[in-house]
């Protein structure tokens, strides 16, 4: 019991649990196991409709960690260029820096206080548009491309088309 | 244009402050809502059944993310963070006891052993505080100090944050799976009695229609409905 409550008190999980990537990519994991297993349960369904619901789910989910950790990274490199566009930050200092480095430098400097917050939180917001973006719009396209070539390899999709025969 | 301007800095103020975890699972839910059941549209290889099945299922699975996340999500966070930090307290009053650094017949003890939840939450607001409750939260920071331990306020948050963090990803393997397969069922209960009331209605007596509803009906126990003698 000391345990659990020592944990969801600590600064440490309350840090890890404040970053949205942390938090996508915890999620997602989960949602990876938890979708497919549920999908594949659902009696109210075909087999092969299940079957082709819990692979894509699957798919989806797991290419959008890799699709996550392949290309917000290297975004969040580039992210602050887009603080410009956000009305109430857009004179500050911290946000005409010209490189990451200078951006850093300025908002580590930065005193706390509201502006501070306004720019964490515009940082954030580009972040979850950013995860939108790739999660939503461009890993279901990836996912609708492959599925078909794997749902074959494990022999779902080669059982329809016997199915159709019969 | 003031007006929005006025919303955008309410919300890089909210995310900036307070990030929490089901803001951004849910903004995903919201994008996902709509762009997942068009990607899988679009997809032309599968059957019709397919299709329709898995739209439904993405669509369902994240309207149920959506208000999950915020809804159930919510309402944890605001009922089990106070008694947490209560706990907290409370474990460690009796740890430092054990370890000798507090007497359990002083009075530091009995105000951390006596932590009052309600209070702790109230001390984020301390304008909504009375002078009473003020001294009281001021003693217990000033405890908190003393023995090293978080702040009531630090300690509200952090424990909000992490109780939100384990909410959101409860919903997200078991909770959310589970009440979109209820949903399913119940439509496709739904669906199949009303096409048999149909079907009986329009006198479509097929021998293997009456097979598939007799079926049905033994399986679902659909009563008053007795297609034999109609």
């Amino acid at each position: 019991m000391s345990l659990i409550i020592n944990a969801l008190t600590s600064n440490a999980a309350a840090d890890f649990v404040q970053n949205s990537t942390a938090q996508v990519l915890s999620e997602g994991c989960l949602k990876a196991i938890g979708r497919p297993t549920f999908t594949l349960l659902d009696k109210s369904a075909e087999e092969n409709e299940r079957k082709y619901s819990a692979t894509k789910e699957f798919l989806y989910q797991s290419l959008s960690m890799a699709a996550y950790f392949a290309i917000i990274f290297p975004f969040k490199k580039i992210s602050y260029k887009f603080l410009k566009y956000f009305k109430p930050i857009k004179d500050l200092d911290v946000v005409k820096a010209k490189n990451k480095a200078e951006f850093d430098e300025l908002f580590k400097n930065m005193p706390e206080g509201i502006l501070k917050t306004k720019v964490k939180g515009a940082n954030e917001v580009i972040s979850i548009l950013a995860s939108g973006v790739i999660l939503a719009m461009i890993t279901p396209q990836i996912v609708n491309k492959i599925i078909h070539p794997i749902m074959k390899k494990l022999g779902i999709e080669k059982r329809k088309t016997l199915d159709r025969k019969v | 244009m003031k007006n929005m301007s006025g919303i955008m800095d309410k919300i890089l103020t909210r995310i900036g402050s307070s990030n929490d975890s089901e803001i951004v699972t849910a903004s995903l839910a919201a994008f996902k809502l709509i762009f997942i059941p068009v990607a899988t549209m679009s997809d032309k290889e599968i059957t019709l059944k397919q299709k329709a099945y898995a739209i439904k299922r993405d669509f369902v699975t994240e309207l149920v993310a959506l208000t999950g996340y915020i809804g159930i999500t919510g309402l944890i966070k605001n009922n089990f963070t106070a008694p947490v930090c209560s706990k907290y307290y409370k474990q460690k009053a009796r740890e430092l006891a054990k370890a000798g650094k507090l007497d359990i017949n002083s009075d530091d003890f009995k105000t951390l052993i006596n932590t009052n939840s309600k209070l702790i939450k109230k001390s984020i607001k301390e304008a909504t505080l009375n002078n009473q409750e003020k001294d009281y939260v001021k003693n217990l920071q000033g405890l908190a100090e003393k023995f090293s331990l978080h702040s009531p306020q630090k300690l509200y948050t952090n424990t909000k944050k992490t109780i939100s963090h384990i909410c959101v990803c409860t919903l997200a393997l078991t909770i959310i799976p589970m009440i979109t397969n209820k949903i399913l069922e119940m439509y496709s209960k739904r669906k199949s009695k009303h096409q048999i009331q149909k079907d009986v209605s329009n006198k479509i007596y097929t021998p293997n229609k009456i097979e598939k509803m007799s079926e049905y009906m033994a399986k679902t126990r659909i009563g008053g409905l007795n297609v034999f003698n109609y």
